[in-house]
């Protein structure tokens, strides 16, 4: 085998986006291929903090929350253990659905720190449904994500259930409190 | 059961309405503090019961809003809520789910609590959840059939 | 060309002797056939499809082959994120999969294990199974099979669990089988499945000779599933099937026997390689020798369970000695396996999502296979 270690990058969906650009870069124009990556490109530092759009989601517990960041960069805050497309790159947003798709009223639910106040949430990862995969934003962080036989901590599941349609569009990320100090 | 699977603020206000009537002010049967138990209800069990307990339309996750507290009135009911493999296998330690299950006890389904209540205590947890139930559907079966027969004996 | 002008010249002066329309017609309807017996090398290279799920499939590859036209054999649809079992005594391909009446957005909703045969890679039977089958990304333990390779065990989540049991003899659905708060199918014995539940134990459900249930019963709790849990994978060494856990350490568990018997934890790791963890869509194989393959990361950490790694260690699975380091030409995210004798394989689905062969055990490179697929995330092998 060749001796060269490759080095540690990123996620598995890193590696997914990173082989879709690639394959996709020939076909499509320089402006298409930087909305395929959305925010794996978007994700440094230097862009600037743009709020979180709230269009038809769950109304947020407070409107203080400090929430900076880019919701349609996988590095964004909330997505600490999300898997899937961001629906803020599908039509919906970090906490809403895209147009004409059902959101799963089953999901997992775990929490994210969020580095403007330091405090740890508790974000819902409710998948829409009801039309084929986005295929944007591919996003997967797996901070506290546990295997499939612990479903309340799993996001490898397909969590388009007690939806009419069993098909998954994208994912999002509602914030449903604050959590423990301890937790 | 439109008004029980209205919101999760109506559940609050009707708890808290309970709560400030009873001799306690604010306080659940065995539940020290009601916002940790939310947290942890939120965490372990929310994902696929609601946030209101209300489960799924299909009946692939059971209603528990306006129930629950009825399985104490039969036999082995008691015991079921915390042998049941959600609770028994639930991540948080004994203490943690006996404030749990008294929190969501008092909250989905106050109207169906038991004058003489006691509520769960750590101890009791953590002897049942070393036994979890070898057959859950059958225990489950049998004890909604006693809940009908209860039923039944009212009218 | 002179040469040739003066050949088709003569040709054209003998009577008779102009070419006949018949004599250049190639036949119609002509199909491929695959041989009923697969070389033990060739593989079942799984595409999930992640982003057009509903057009998942199973390419039949033989990994030796020089170019892409010749590592291609054929292929198996497989909708909607599904799970593949291979029958190698019925020399049979058994598809899970989910179809939908109206296709990309939904509507009725059917689960089936879709039945082909090796050499034609035809259809040659369906059952319907309770439209409950778990969906997301591949796990190899999603499905089982008993070893008489009569039953098919197909894990079930809708979020209640259960599994469904299908007669692959008379290829009809016999049993849905409640497991209550915990997942998966893992064959042990002739007639007995067991499955991880959230709590660090597991659930052993016996079934008759038919496949109808036949009782169950529950270990102690085997490992912490929060602070270090199993991967929803192991590898199978001398009816001990050895699950990693997150943190490095490898649960033994007997599947001789109708009920599974735990052995004693042992670790990957020396206490000053920590860092280095098992990691990947399938982090472990085994060899058809025993020998275990566990594909491990150099900087392990929460969160960081799936996303594969860079060397793959290679370990006497009954002295839990480590053999050899095999440091990867490419990162890899998964583990597969083919071959057997002199002739063993490994294949490493690596960050490009392209598929790397290697021989076993020394670890030689092979190449790079040639085939397209979007996200070949689980490899099976033939032999």
């Amino acid at each position: 085998m060749n001796s060269d270690t490759p080095s540690q990058a990123g996620g598995l969906v890193d590696r997914l986006t990173e082989r879709l650009s690639r394959s996709v870069a020939s076909r499509t124009s320089r402006r298409g291929l930087l909305g395929w990556l959305g925010g794996a490109v978007a994700g440094g530092a230097l862009l600037p903090l743009l709020p979180v759009a709230r269009a038809a989601g769950p109304a947020q517990s407070s409107g203080s929350l400090a929430d900076r960041g880019d919701p349609t960069s996988c590095d964004y805050w909330r997505y600490c253990a999300i898997d899937g497309f961001l629906c803020s790159c599908c039509g919906g947003t970090a906490n809403s659905c895209p147009p004409g798709t059902e959101q799963s009223p089953v999901t997992w639910i775990g929490t994210c720190l969020n580095p403007d106040d330091g405090k740890k949430y508790i974000i819902s990862y409710n998948d829409c449904c009801g039309k084929s995969g986005c295929g944007s934003c591919m996003c997967n962080r797996n901070e506290g994500d546990r295997p499939m036989y612990h479903p309340s901590k799993s996001n490898d599941l397909n969590w388009c259930l007690g939806t009419s349609s069993a098909i998954y569009n994208c994912s999002t990320a509602i914030i449903t409190g604050l959590a423990l100090p301890e937790a | 059961m439109k008004t029980r699977r209205s919101t999760w603020l109506m559940v609050l206000l009707v708890c808290g309405t309970q709560a400030i009537a009873s001799e306690k002010n604010q306080s659940m049967a065995g539940v020290e503090n009601p916002a940790r138990a939310r947290v942890n209800y939120m965490l372990n069990c929310q994902g696929c019961h609601g946030p209101t307990g209300a489960g799924l339309a299909d009946g692939t996750v059971p209603d528990m809003s306006g129930y629950l507290a009825r399985y104490l009135h039969v036999e082995g009911g008691r015991e079921f809520l915390v042998q049941v493999p959600g609770s028994a296998n639930a991540g948080i330690s004994a203490e943690a789910l006996a404030e749990v299950l008294n929190w969501m006890l008092s909250t989905m389904d106050a109207e169906h609590l038991p004058s003489d209540f006691a509520p769960y205590r750590a101890e009791e947890v953590e002897a049942l959840r070393l036994h979890p139930l070898q057959d859950v559907v059958t225990t489950r079966a049998a004890l909604l059939t006693r809940l009908a027969d209860l039923d039944l004996e009212k009218r | 060309m002179k040469l040739l002008t003066l050949v088709l010249g003569l040709v054209m002066l003998v009577p008779g002797g102009f070419v006949r329309a018949d004599d250049v017609a190639e036949p119609m309807g002509v199909i491929q056939q695959l041989p009923a017996s697969y070389p033990d090398h060739w593989m079942m290279v799984h595409d999930i499809s992640f982003f057009h799920m509903s057009e998942g499939e199973v390419l039949v590859v033989d990994p030796l082959a020089l170019t892409q036209p010749t590592q291609y054999k054929g292929m198996m649809t497989a909708s909607f994120i599904s799970a593949y079992q291979r029958g190698r005594i019925r020399g049979e391909h058994y598809v899970v999969e989910t179809f939908t009446s109206r296709g990309t957005r939904g509507g009725e909703r059917t689960d089936v294990v879709t039945i082909y045969d090796n050499a034609g890679l035809k259809v040659q039977g369906e059952v319907t199974i309770p439209s409950k089958r778990v969906t997301g990304m591949p796990k190899p333990i999603a499905t089982g099979m008993s070893p008489d390779e009569r039953l098919l065990m197909v894990y079930n989540f809708t979020p209640a669990q259960s599994v469904s049991i299908v007669d692959l003899e008379t290829r009809s659905f016999v049993a849905e089988v409640p497991t209550p708060g915990c997942a998966f199918v893992v064959p042990t014995g002739q007639r007995s499945f067991f499955s991880i539940c959230a709590n660090g134990s597991l659930r052993t459900t016996h079934l008759d000779q038919a496949g109808k249930p036949a009782g169950s019963e529950l270990t102690d709790k085997l490992f912490d599933a929060d602070d270090d849990p199993v991967f929803e994978a192991f590898g199978l060494s001398d009816d001990v099937a050895h699950f990693p856990t997150f943190q490095g350490r490898v649960l033994p568990i007997n599947v001789a026997a109708e009920s599974p018997v735990a052995g004693e934890p042992w670790w990957l790791t020396q206490e000053s390689e920590r860092s280095w963890r098992p990691a990947g869509v399938r982090p472990v194989i085994t060899d058809s020798s025993g020998i275990g393959y566990f594909l491990m990361q150099p900087d392990g950490a929460e969160g960081t369970h799936k996303n594969g790694g860079s060397e793959v260690w290679v370990f006497d699975m009954k002295s839990h000695q480590r053999k050899a380091r095999l440091v990867l030409r490419n990162w890899g995210l998964t583990l597969g396996t083919s071959g057997r004798g002199a002739n063993r394989l490994l294949a490493v689905t690596n960050d490009r999502m392209q598929v790397d062969i290697y021989r076993l055990p020394a670890g030689e490179f092979v190449h790079t296979l040639g085939i397209e697929a979007a996200t070949p995330l689980v490899v099976h092998g033939a032999h």
